[in-house]
C-alpha cells in the first residue's frame, strides 16, 4: 500500500450515497507499517464537490480534502489503480489550502 | 534594485554562510528563469589540497563518467595563493527544463575550457560522458550537481525551487489601495507580492468552501454517514 494508491473500501454498513473508494494520503512510513492499524485516505466521491478542494483522479472521481478518514486497513479489500503525480500534486495542494500549511 | 554596496554586503553575507554552512547557494530571481550563472571555486588537482576552495576540495572526485575534464583544472594564483574561480554564463531555450539548463551549462563550460585550452577538442568519448552527466536521471541529476558546484544542493532542491518560480504581473489600482497594498506588505513576510498572494489563495479558498458547501447540501446525510461508517470501523479494532 502505498500513497497514492486507490484502494476500495469494504463499509461495515451499506448506506447509500457514501463512496467506496479511497485514496491513500497518508505517508509511505506509515502506509508500510502493518503493525499500524489505519492508514489516511481521501474520499473519493461520484461528483465534483468544488474546484480547489477536490482533485479528478482519473475515472474514479474526485478526491476530496475535505472527507479524510482513517479506514482500518483490513478495510481496504481491493487495489482499483493509482494516481498520477501531476494529481497527487494537486492532492498535496488541496491539503495544504485546508490545513493553511 | 540595492546600491552597490549594500549588494556587495548581501553577497559577502550569504558567501559566508555557504563557507560555514559548508553548502551550495543557488540564486533564481523571481522572473522567469530563462538564464544562468554558475560561480564556483577552481579546484586544485587531487582531493582536500585546497581548503579555501570549499565543499568541492573536500568531497569525493566525481565519476569518471560526469565530464572529468570539464572540471576545474586551474591552479590558484601564484600571486594570492588564492583558487581563482570560474564565472559562466549563459540562456537555454527551455527554462523549465532542468536538463536543458544542465546542457547548456556544461557546454558553457566546455566551450569555456577551449576557449583556455586547457581542453583538448571534445572526442565522441568525451561527448558520450557528457551526455552521461546531463541530469536525465535522478543518479545523473545529482552527478550533474555535484560536478557544477552547486554543492550539495541537491537536484530534488533544485527542481523545487524552480518549480516556486514567480510570475512578474503589472496591476493598476487607486493610489489608496496602492497604499494600503504597500503599507500592509511591510508587514507580511515577503513584502506587498506575499501579501496579494495570501489575500487570492484566502478568495480561492472561500469560494472553493462555498462550492464544498452546495456539495454537502445535496447529499445532506454524507458527513453523518461517513463519521457513523468511521466509528463502526474504528470500533472492530478497538
Amino acid at each position: 500500500m502505498r500513497r497514492g494508491d486507490l484502494y476500495r473500501y469494504e463499509p461495515v454498513m451499506v448506506r447509500a450515497g457514501q463512496s467506496t473508494t479511497r485514496l491513500i494520503v497518508s505517508a509511505d512510513a506509515v502506509n508500510a507499517n502493518n503493525d499500524l492499524p489505519t492508514v489516511y485516505a481521501m474520499h473519493v466521491v461520484d461528483s465534483d464537490p468544488g474546484s480547489l478542494l477536490a482533485v479528478r483522479v482519473g475515472g474514479f472521481g474526485w478526491a476530496f480534502a475535505l472527507e479524510i478518514d482513517r479506514p482500518p486497513r483490513r478495510r481496504l479489500v481491493e487495489h482499483l489503480g493509482r494516481a498520477t503525480p501531476e494529481e497527487l500534486e494537486q492532492v498535496d495542494n488541496a491539503v495544504r489550502a485546508v490545513f493553511e500549511v | 534594485m540595492l546600491d552597490v554596496s549594500t549588494r556587495a554586503a548581501v553577497l559577502s553575507t550569504l558567501d559566508g554562510l555557504r563557507r560555514g554552512g559548508e553548502m551550495g547557494i543557488l540564486l533564481i530571481t523571481h522572473d522567469p528563469f530563462d538564464g544562468w550563472a554558475v560561480c564556483r571555486p577552481h579546484r586544485r588537482r587531487g582531493p582536500g589540497t585546497d581548503r579555501r576552495a570549499g565543499i568541492s576540495a573536500r568531497r569525493p572526485a566525481p565519476p569518471r563518467a560526469s565530464l572529468h575534464e570539464g572540471a576545474a583544472v586551474r591552479r590558484p594564483t601564484a600571486r594570492s595563493g588564492r583558487p581563482t574561480r570560474a564565472f559562466l554564463r549563459g540562456e537555454t531555450s527551455d527554462p523549465m527544463n532542468v536538463a536543458a539548463v544542465a546542457a547548456s551549462i556544461l557546454a558553457a563550460e566546455r566551450a569555456a575550457e577551449l576557449r583556455r585550452g586547457r581542453l583538448r577538442a571534445p572526442s565522441t568519448r568525451t561527448r558520450r560522458r557528457a551526455s552521461i552527466a546531463l541530469p536525465a536521471s535522478p543518479s545523473d541529476q545529482d552527478q550533474f550537481i555535484d560536478h557544477v558546484g552547486l554543492v550539495p544542493v541537491r537536484t530534488a532542491r533544485v527542481c523545487t525551487l524552480l518549480r516556486m518560480q514567480r510570475e512578474r504581473l503589472t496591476v493598476s489600482m487607486e493610489p489608496q489601495t496602492a497604499a494600503r497594498v504597500r503599507e500592509c506588505g511591510t508587514r507580511t513576510r515577503g513584502g506587498a507580492s506575499a501579501y496579494l498572494e495570501h489575500l487570492v489563495r484566502q478568495d480561492a479558498l472561500r469560494e472553493a468552501a462555498t462550492s464544498a458547501a452546495s456539495w454537502y447540501a445535496a447529499h445532506p446525510t454524507y458527513a453523518a454517514d461517513s463519521e457513523a461508517e468511521t466509528l463502526a470501523a474504528l470500533d472492530e479494532i478497538a
